[in-house]
């Protein structure tokens, strides 16, 4: 972990002031793995012996061994013998190799930092390298270009570029020569000395053009105008500089700048601040997205599930008779399902006569997390005691609902059927005494709950005690039922469907599961059914005794997880956001409501192919509904989030909802795009699962940045059509795993943490449903909201395939995974993705494709 | 209100009438004085275990010592090159030695006992001290530290808590992960169909705030920030926890650090301040909690469960422990007012 290197405050206000300025010096370069002058000149030294000795420049061997530590001298000789031309040439060779293998985090953490002014003296392409996109800053190196520096990113090479050898300072005569030829060049430096304030870093200052403007602009100066980042707090320059005015910061290049990033982050998000509504306090909020989550609608609220509630695909299938596995990731709107289907939410619309009556379980965490299997039970105990346990908890939410609607007035009870009940519970099921009296039927059952909840309470506080007295049988929840069908026969028809409906089964562990499939499996031709709802990769599909639990035979299926690129689930989205809005009273739609980025009039293909892959703009409704990555969740928190920030008021009062411009929506995305990110602190791994998805976002970034210079270069060159030159842009955001049997033990469980918090996505496996133990999958998918945090697109082609082992370095060494995985593009090849780019069908495919929506 | 019998059990908390330890500094107790003849302690990484023992025994006179060793952090080293982990355990062995030589040199005989850090009742379920015995909760995980509120002898003893020097002070330091999340043994609470409200005192470990949050998804989180002196505490807490403060859903209340029943009275307050701004009753909710603050904030969870409060108390076991504190700050005594 890198050392914290500590900001002084002025340097800090200058960076919230956007008033900083770096100067880059060889040091950067060299922390990025790139030869540093000894070793150029070594490397130069030994050709150039070899092509003195023997030859008429023999006599020069001498000078070139005493030059093997001074690039300026070596290269002098070099030009003497054969040529400037050449040796500069050979100079931007060698550094050109060198810098793909160089590592571009630091150069990255640069470009992450707010548009500045950096400075260098470094010929090599690091730092633009940094940025995602050629067009995301201006690279000067001539004097007659410093006109096109904006208020952008600026990279000013003091001394030269490695595409133009020419120009570059690197032979004694260059050096000699450089304040005469490069006047416009020193001009800008002293400018922006003047008016920056500048931090030097992986720089000596020991040139000696460039010093004495150091020194001069720095001593005229009342504030402290320069910083010195240096390594050792007992630095030797200290005495030198000093008196100029001069700071020196201690800490390490890379500890510095995330330091820096770090604040500059924070500085950022303070300016801008979240608007806040002008009469706050008062309680009417009217988002229409307020509700994203369903465990915030409180039983009083319930209406709004039936008010909000959208056909999601596949629903006919659920309303099957029979048992239903719906499955899908945290968010995806299974909850949502089955809190519609509940009894409580169906009675509340008294002009339909229900279809169906739905008792709605929900199996929270706090309720069976003391009621784990214990090492010593033998499976018959585990069974009897969990088969109990699962009975009571269900029978008291059946209860507790029949009492709520009877104190409603949305069930027609007598006193003598729920007195009735409340026997036959305690006498038939529970076999035990219950003081369940009340004067009225509510009461009855109430007293009932009460007395069931603590049959419960035992089993989770003194199970031996739970144990020791009667408990109810395998068969008391179809018992149960079928007396209810005979004693509320106004509620339950002869043809009314009766459905158990089990939320979050997976808060149940595997033993836990195992009981309650066997008793769905016996479930298969009673009086009711049941409709589960368990997250992706959770569901145990065997009970106790190892029989199977088998799609079609025991249950139907029903997936919620969508890709976002499904043109019939961004239909669905759109739906879920129109409903939201006419439900409310808002006279606008949704695609009104987050209008996309104009595009710009008559814009040149090029522009627009380009355009299309910035990764910039996340403006519109369809590409927040790609951004959400086919989670309902996600969306309708980021609709939320939107209408909050662009139109504070709303969480008070009733407000008119223009259309929100597209540079709010990117603002929002933004700040929600590094929220998701940091939600990987809650893991078991957070240290492993971040490197594992910074590696993955930045391979991402890297192909993207690659094939977008290809790209420019080709265009530039006129190489082949316009429209093979597009199709060679590419992004990976998926990874393909060839061998996922192969994956580490450790890896899988980092994959699967980065999952489970939706940092990654794992499409459905062909089995269904996805099963425990089998979340090995062969695609990662970067979840899209990511896209903005890591400067990628929300385009979705080109999944690289990637080794087991080659998974397993973006663990131990990021850079040398993302390195290795963009050799053959860094070199110009095609590196063999093309096998697996998936054509898309149709036009309108395509467009979803690539996120051009 | 719809149901009565959670009514029937529910509490409230009272300053001075259910407190069974009143808080006073070391230096105000006259240790001899409170005929204490045995110790409990634990060892630790941390080096207030260590000097907290120190000050103990510089001030008290007994004969026996009672020690829960961690065996999980006796495993040998596994490289050349210590990592954290490696450094972890180091710093416990040898502070696991420098305690032995404290007893041994002040002529305490010491009975060692084999502890389980994610099973609290392995060791605890065995030993029971005679009234009046000291116990030095500093460096007890808090899950121990409830298993040993559930012991009736501990009730007739008095506590010894050292604070930290210093911490470290950012949330990376923390972040090593959560292994899983367990109720505590004994304080189940009552958990019906209601929606849950997580009660959550903030320590600087965010990311385990964090996995209590999003493992229970909870209706509304009341996050506890601790009160004291130095109010950087409060504000490194803050920011170690960021992103869940950042939440709708979550409401933040100052509480007390160090004495239990005053946290308890703000827990309390801030509760009664939730319920009547969402114009609701305490029977409306389920209530977990977890503490992740200081250890006397424990106390002042315990003394709310037996007050009648029905609270599900759940305990984050972390992925790794590393040592995040140095030095030694003040020490303080909860000397027993005899049961309840």
């Amino acid at each position: 972990m890198p050392t914290n290197v500590a900001l002084p405050a002025r340097l800090l206000d200058t960076l919230a002031s956007s008033n900083l300025m770096l100067f880059v010096g060889a040091g950067c370069s060299s922390a990025a793995g790139m030869l540093c002058g000894d070793d150029l000149a070594g490397q130069l030294a030994q050709e150039l012996s070899s092509k003195a000795r023997g030859s008429a420049e023999a006599s020069r061997l001498n000078d070139i061994e005493g030059s093997r530590q001074d690039l300026a001298a070596l290269t002098q000789i070099y030009a003497d013998i054969l040529g400037v031309g050449v040796v500069k040439e050979r100079v931007c060779n060698l550094l050109k190799d060198a810098q793909l293998e160089a590592d571009k985090s630091l150069a990255q953490m640069i470009a992450s930092l707010r548009p500045m002014t950096v400075l260098t003296t470094n010929y090599d392409e690091l730092l633009e390298y940094g940025h995602s996109r050629p067009d995301d800053y201006a690279m000067l190196w001539r004097g007659d270009q410093l006109g096109r520096a904006g208020p952008g990113w600026s990279i000013v090479k003091l001394h030269g570029h490695i595409d133009d050898p020419g120009s570059i300072v690197v032979t004694k005569d260059d050096y000699d020569r450089y304040q005469a030829e490069h006047s416009e060049l020193i001009e800008h430096l002293r400018n922006q000395l003047r008016t920056h304030t500048t931090v030097v870093i992986g720089s000596s200052l020991e040139d000696r053009n460039l010093r004495n403007h150091f020194k001069e602009i720095a001593g005229a100066s009342q504030d402290t105008r320069v910083y010195v980042l240096v390594r050792d707090e007992a630095d030797p320059r200290r005495a030198e500089w000093e008196p100029y005015g001069v700071k020196f910061i201690h800490g390490g290049i890379d500890g510095f700048l995330r330091e820096l990033l770090e604040r500059d982050s924070a500085a950022l998000a303070r300016q801008e601040g979240i608007p806040q509504p002008r009469n706050a306090g008062e309680k009417a909020d009217c988002n229409p997205y307020r509700y994203f989550r369903t465990d915030d609608v409180l039983p009083a609220d319930l209406d709004v599930v039936r008010r909000y509630f959208t056909d999601p695909l596949d629903f006919p299938r659920v309303l099957e008779p029979g048992n239903t596995v719906i499955e899908g990731h945290r968010g995806s709107g299974k909850s949502w399902i089955l809190r519609y289907l509940a009894i409580d939410v169906q009675t509340l619309d008294r002009q339909r006569e229900p279809e169906w009556v739905g008792f709605y379980v929900k199996c929270k965490v706090s309720a069976f997390d003391c009621t784990r299997r214990r090492e010593d039970d033998t499976d018959e105990s585990w069974r009897n005691f969990f088969t109990h346990y699962f009975n009571t908890f269900a029978i008291s939410r059946i209860v507790e609902t029949l009492a709520t609607l009877a104190g409603g007035g949305r069930l027609e009870l007598e006193v003598a059927d729920a007195r009735s009940l409340c026997d036959y519970l305690a006498r038939y099921i529970f076999r035990t005494q219950m003081a369940t009296d009340g004067s009225t039927a509510q009461e009855h059952l109430w007293n009932l709950y009460d007395e069931i909840e603590l049959l419960g309470d035992a089993c989770r506080t003194d199970r031996e005690q739970a144990m020791g007295g009667d408990i109810s049988s395998s068969q008391a929840l179809e018992n149960f039922m079928k007396r209810l069908r005979r004693q509320l026969p106004s509620l339950i028809g002869p043809s009314t469907k009766v459905f158990l409906l089990l939320d979050e089964l997976d808060n149940l562990d595997a033993d836990q599961q195992a009981v309650v499939i066997a008793c769905v499996q016996d479930r298969v031709t009673s009086a009711f059914s049941f409709k589960i709802a368990v997250q992706a990769g959770h569901l145990v599909d065997m009970n106790l005794v190892g029989k199977r639990f088998e799609p079609r035979e025991d249950y139907s299926y029903v997936a919620t997880d969508r890709v976002a690129q499904e043109k019939e689930f961004l239909g669905f989205l759109e739906r879920v956001a129109d409903v939201r809005l006419d439900t409310e009273g808002f006279n606008t739609t949704i695609r009104e409501l987050l209008p996309a980025r104009p595009v710009p009039e008559e814009p040149t293909q090029r522009a627009l192919d380009v355009a299309r892959w910035l990764g910039r703009d996340f403006s519109g409704f369809m590409r927040y509904a790609v951004l959400s990555s086919g989670n309902v969740r996600h969306f309708v928190s980021l609709l939320k989030d939107t209408l909050y920030f662009a139109f504070p008021d709303i969480a008070t009062q009733k407000v008119e909802l223009p259309p929100v411009s597209w540079p709010t929506q990117n603002r929002v995305v933004k700040m929600k795009a590094a929220i998701h990110f940091r939600e990987v602190g809650s893991l078991s791994h957070p240290e492993e699962v971040e490197t594992l998805v910074s590696a993955l976002g930045g391979l991402s970034r890297e192909i993207l940045t690659l094939t977008l210079r290809r790209y420019e270069k080709e265009t530039k060159e006129r190489r082949g059509s316009a429209e093979e030159r597009y199709d060679r842009i590419r992004q990976t955001s998926r990874v393909y795993v060839q061998n996922p049997g192969a994956l580490s033990a450790e890896l899988r469980a980092y994959l699967g943490e980065a999952s489970e918090v939706q940092l990654l996505q794992v499409p459905l496996l062909p089995r269904q449903p996805q099963l425990r133990g089998e979340s090995v999958a062969s695609h990662y998918a970067i979840h899209r909201l990511l896209c903005p945090y890591f400067g990628i697109s929300l385009a979705d082609r080109h999944p690289r395939r990637v080794d087991a082992g080659q998974l397993q370095r973006a663990i131990e060494n990021p850079a040398a995974f993302v390195a290795e995985l963009t050799t053959a593009l860094r070199r110009g090849q095609e590196d063999g993705e093309k096998d697996y780019y998936r054509e898309p069908e149709s036009d309108d495919q395509r467009a979803l494709d690539l996120g051009d929506v | 209100m719809q149901h009565t019998a959670d009514h029937a059990q529910q509490g409230s908390w009272r300053s001075g009438e259910r407190e069974e330890w009143t808080l006073r500094a070391l230096e105000e107790v006259d240790l001899p004085g409170l005929g204490a003849d045995e110790l409990l302690v634990v060892p630790s990484y941390e080096d207030r275990s260590v000097k907290s023992l120190e000050r103990i025994l510089a001030r008290w006179r007994g004969s026996r010592a009672h020690v829960v060793v961690f065996p999980n952090y006796l495993r040998p080293r596994r490289s050349l090159f210590p990592d954290e982990d490696d450094e972890t355990c180091e710093a416990y062995r040898a502070n696991l030695e420098a305690m032995r030589g404290l007893l041994a040199d002040a002529s305490v005989a010491a009975d060692e006992i084999n502890g389980e850090l994610s099973a609290a009742s392995c060791a605890l379920g065995g030993i029971s001290l005679p009234p009046g015995s000291l116990v030095d909760i500093s460096c007890f995980p808090r899950n121990h530290l409830f298993e040993l509120l559930r012991q009736s002898w501990v009730h007739r003893c008095h506590l010894v808590y050292s604070r930290v020097g210093s911490y470290e002070d950012e949330e990376r330091k923390f972040a090593v992960g959560v292994d899983r999340i367990i109720c505590v043994d004994g304080y189940e609470g009552k958990i019906r169909s209601r929606p849950t409200i997580l009660c959550m005192s903030l320590g600087f470990e965010g990311n385990r705030a964090m996995a209590i949050f999003r493992k229970y998804d909870p209706y509304r989180t009341l996050a506890l920030v601790g009160r004291s002196a130095d109010a950087r505490l409060a504000t490194i807490a803050r920011n170690n926890n960021a992103q869940l403060l950042a939440n709708t859903t979550v409401r933040e209340f100052e509480a007390d650090c160090l004495d239990p029943s005053a946290f308890a009275e703000d827990v309390q307050r801030g509760f009664e301040a939730f319920l009547a701004a969402e114009s609701k009753q305490c029977e409306d909710f389920d209530l977990v909690a977890s503490i992740l603050g200081p250890k006397p904030q424990a106390i002042g969870l315990h003394y709310l469960c037996a007050a009648g409060y029905p609270i599900h108390v759940v305990y984050a076991i972390p992925t790794k422990r590393r040592i995040c504190s140095q030095g030694i700050g003040k020490t303080h005594v909860f000397q027993s007012l005899g049961p309840k």
